[in-house]
Order: C-alpha cells, then sequence, then structure tokens
C-alpha cells in the first residue's frame, strides 16, 4: 500500500514519469481510497502555498548585505595583498640587502668591541704576507715606548696593525692597536679630562681611544686608566 | 577592472539573493522555529551562496540557495540543538494511516477557510525530516530530485517523506479542525 500512496503523492506533485504516471492514474480509477489521497494530497499542497507564504524581513536582509559589505571588503584586501605579495616580500628583501650594502660601505665608521676584543690577545695575528702595510709612525709617535710583537689584519675590510710596547722603564703590558678607516670604538665612549681622548674597557682591560687622521688608536693594557691617557697624550702628535 | 568584475557578479548574487531572501528566511524559521536562529541560518547560507556564487551552475538559483540552507541546517543546526523531533524512516508505518475511507474527501472551503497561523501550527507538529520535505515541495515549489540534492537523500526517500509528511500534516489539521469545531460546524451544516 506504501508504495501506492507514494505514487499518489508524486503524482498530485507531477513527479512521476509516464510509465507511473500510466500505472498511478489506473491505481487511481480502481481504487476509491486512493482517489480519496489524491485528493488529500492535492488539497494540502494548494493549502499550504495558500496560507505559508515566504516571510518578509527587512532588517534581517539589511543585515546579510552588511554581511556581504564586509566580505567583500575582506576579499578585496586578501586579494591585493596575495596580488602583490610577491612585490612586497622582493621589497623587504632589497631594503635589508641594500641595507646591508651601505652599512658595510659608506655607512657605519664604528668598530665594534668584540672585534677589539679579539685584539687584546697578542697572539692575534695573521700570517706575515697578510698583513696590511701601515706605517705607526703616520699615527703615532711611539718614541718613548719599545715595540715588541707586531700583527695586523683586516677588521670587516678595515686594515689594521697590532704593536705589543714597554713602557721607558722597560715594563710590558701594553699594546696600541691602529685601525684605518674607523672613528669609534662601541662601548669606549667615557669622556676623559682629554676631549681628544676617550676610555673604556674591553674584557676587564682599561682601555683609551682617540681618533687620527681619520683613522683610530686604541691603547690598552694593565694599568690604570690615568696613566694610559698619559701615555696617549704622549704618543699623540 | 577586477574591482568592476567583482562588483557586478556582487550585483548580480545581490539581486537574486534579496528576491530569494523572504522564501529562505521562511523556510529557515520554519525549520528552527526560533527567529533569531532563523536569521542567524539565513544569513549564514547567503554568506555561503555568496562564497561559492562562482561554481553556481546559473539554472535555479532559489533552489540552489535552498539546498545550501538545508545542508547548513542539517549538518550545524540540528546537529548542536539535537532535536529530539526526528522519526525514523524506516518503522514509522502508522504514518500511513490517516488514508482516509474512500467516501471521506477533503473539504477545500473548510482549509480555506483556516488561517495561515492554523497551518502554520499544523505544520510545526510535523517532525522536521517530513517537515523539510513538504515545505520544500509544496511552499518553495522545489522537484523531487532539488529536494534529494538539498536534503542529502534519494528521491525514493523524498517520496516517501513528502508522502508520509502530508499524512501527518492532515491528521494535525483534523484533529485541530475537530478542536476549533470546523468539523463540527460543517457536519452541522
Amino acid at each position: 500500500m506504501s508504495r501506492e500512496v507514494e505514487l499518489v503523492h508524486a503524482l498530485a506533485d507531477g513527479e512521476l514519469s509516464p510509465a507511473e504516471e500510466a500505472e498511478a492514474k489506473q491505481l487511481l480509477a480502481d481504487n476509491p481510497q486512493l482517489r480519496a489521497e489524491y485528493e488529500w494530497a492535492r488539497t494540502l499542497k494548494n493549502s499550504l502555498g495558500a496560507h505559508c507564504k515566504p516571510i518578509s524581513n527587512e532588517e534581517g536582509w539589511k543585515r546579510c548585505v552588511g554581511r556581504l559589505d564586509e566580505l567583500d571588503r575582506v576579499q578585496t584586501t586578501e586579494s591585493f595583498v596575495g596580488k602583490w605579495a610577491w612585490m612586497f616580500c622582493a621589497a623587504l628583501v632589497l631594503m635589508i640587502f641594500a641595507g646591508g650594502i651601505v652599512s658595510r660601505t659608506v655607512g657605519s665608521r664604528t668598530v665594534s668591541n668584540t672585534q677589539i676584543a679579539g685584539l687584546l690577545d697578542p697572539s692575534h695575528s695573521l700570517p706575515r704576507g697578510e698583513a696590511p702595510k701601515m706605517d705607526a709612525a703616520q699615527y703615532v709617535d711611539l718614541t718613548n715606548f719599545q715595540r715588541g710583537s707586531v700583527s695586523g689584519g683586516y677588521l670587516d675590510s678595515r686594515p689594521f696593525m697590532r704593536y705589543g710596547l714597554r713602557d721607558k722603564y722597560g715594563l710590558g703590558g701594553l699594546a696600541i692597536v691602529m685601525i684605518q678607516g674607523a672613528d669609534r670604538i662601541e662601548g669606549m665612549d667615557k669622556a676623559t679630562s682629554n676631549p681628544l681622548i676617550k676610555s673604556g674597557q674591553l674584557n676587564g682591560v682599561n682601555c683609551v681611544t682617540w681618533a687620527v687622521q681619520g683613522n683610530t688608536c686604541v691603547l690598552f693594557g694593565e694599568r690604570p686608566m690615568d696613566e694610559l691617557q698619559t701615555f696617549a697624550e704622549d704618543m699623540m702628535r | 577592472m577586477l574591482f568592476s568584475r567583482a562588483s557586478n557578479s556582487r550585483d548580480r548574487f545581490q539581486r537574486q539573493a534579496e528576491a530569494v531572501y523572504p522564501s529562505l528566511f521562511g523556510t529557515a524559521l520554519r525549520l528552527t522555529r526560533d527567529r533569531e536562529e532563523a536569521e542567524d541560518l539565513a544569513q549564514e547560507a547567503i554568506v555561503r551562496a555568496y562564497e561559492a556564487f562562482d561554481r553556481f551552475d546559473g539554472e535555479n538559483f532559489k533552489a540552489w540557495i535552498l539546498r545550501i540552507l538545508t545542508n547548513l541546517y542539517i549538518n550545524k543546526y540540528r546537529r548542536r540543538k539535537r532535536i529530539g523531533h526526528s522519526v525514523s524512516l524506516d518503522d514509522d508505518e502508522s504514518s500511513y494511516e490517516p488514508v482516509g475511507p474512500a467516501e471521506i474527501l477533503p473539504d477545500r472551503q473548510l482549509f480555506d477557510e483556516m488561517l495561515g497561523a492554523e497551518m502554520e501550527a499544523a505544520l510545526e507538529k510535523v517532525p522536521e525530516i517530513f517537515r523539510a520535505a513538504v515545505m520544500l515541495s509544496d511552499l518553495e515549489g522545489l522537484s523531487y530530485d532539488e529536494i534529494a540534492l538539498a536534503t542529502d537523500v534519494p528521491v525514493g526517500t523524498v517520496r516517501s517523506r513528502i508522502a508520509r509528511g502530508r499524512a501527518i500534516l492532515r491528521r494535525e489539521l483534523e484533529r485541530y479542525a475537530l478542536e476549533e469545531g470546523y468539523l463540527k460546524q460543517e457536519t452541522e451544516k
């Protein structure tokens, strides 16, 4: 029976194939109960359509439009970013790269204190053949000191020379480093009584530094700061 | 160029969506029986449809968006609410009982006299799986194939649900007519 009832309802909905339609019509002709069911199906269908209308909701629709606007804004932004993301990345990489180049070539003339700290060790030297050709006499007057070991090399492509020194009394433990193309040592900014000389410490060792013709000299040793300053003043031409 | 194409698509979508929104909201309201939830459901369906509008085949917008709404309801709202109204499709044969004897034919005047609210109240009593099928067919005019797609069941199941849904609705309407005296008045005539 259930299949016949379903057929009758589908007939009322116009949802049958020609063969099924013929079968359903035959059922209606033969069976008064199914004829009644058919009438019920049509009546209910029509009544529902007549009484249960679509429901308008202006406020609800406005909220939907608001959501669509919001979606559009997000999509526009995402599409713009998605389209040009590669360019933003490329620009960023270029900026970093360019910044690096500028910093290395024309930028900072500051030498980092970690680089200088490595020179505290007298054994820090490069093979003789690679040592830059620098004349200490161009920068400092070392006539009152005895030169000891000499080493040299490059700090970020800046040539330097390092001399181990003894004072006029023959006491060692002093060294001077001359660096071309630098005018400041990071962390060596403490003022002294001589405005040309700055002081500081590297790995706990006292240092004084001063600039000479766009280059920098660093004198350090296990001596009091004022004594180092006196030596520095003596070396300054 | 890109923005004008996007704006064109938005205009086309909005025009069509606005035209079917009352149907969409009505269906949502009759499914959820809660105005706020119905608004949320209809809005969610609109948003999903807009996001997928480039995949719309252009044939029947109303059927397409009602399918989205029904699927959303089935997948999200019904799961969340765990409505206990669902009826097993396989064992509720009593739904066929209202097939009346041959001499009892429906009184069309009686149904015409009924108010929309009374019809809505009777429809509410129909378990949701049958109600959805009857609504999509009789209120929204979807074909069985479209209802099958919307509710994610075979066409045979749709046919069965509609027949059962109408049987339950008929029973509810008859009960209501008796309670309100419609049938009594009719017999008195």
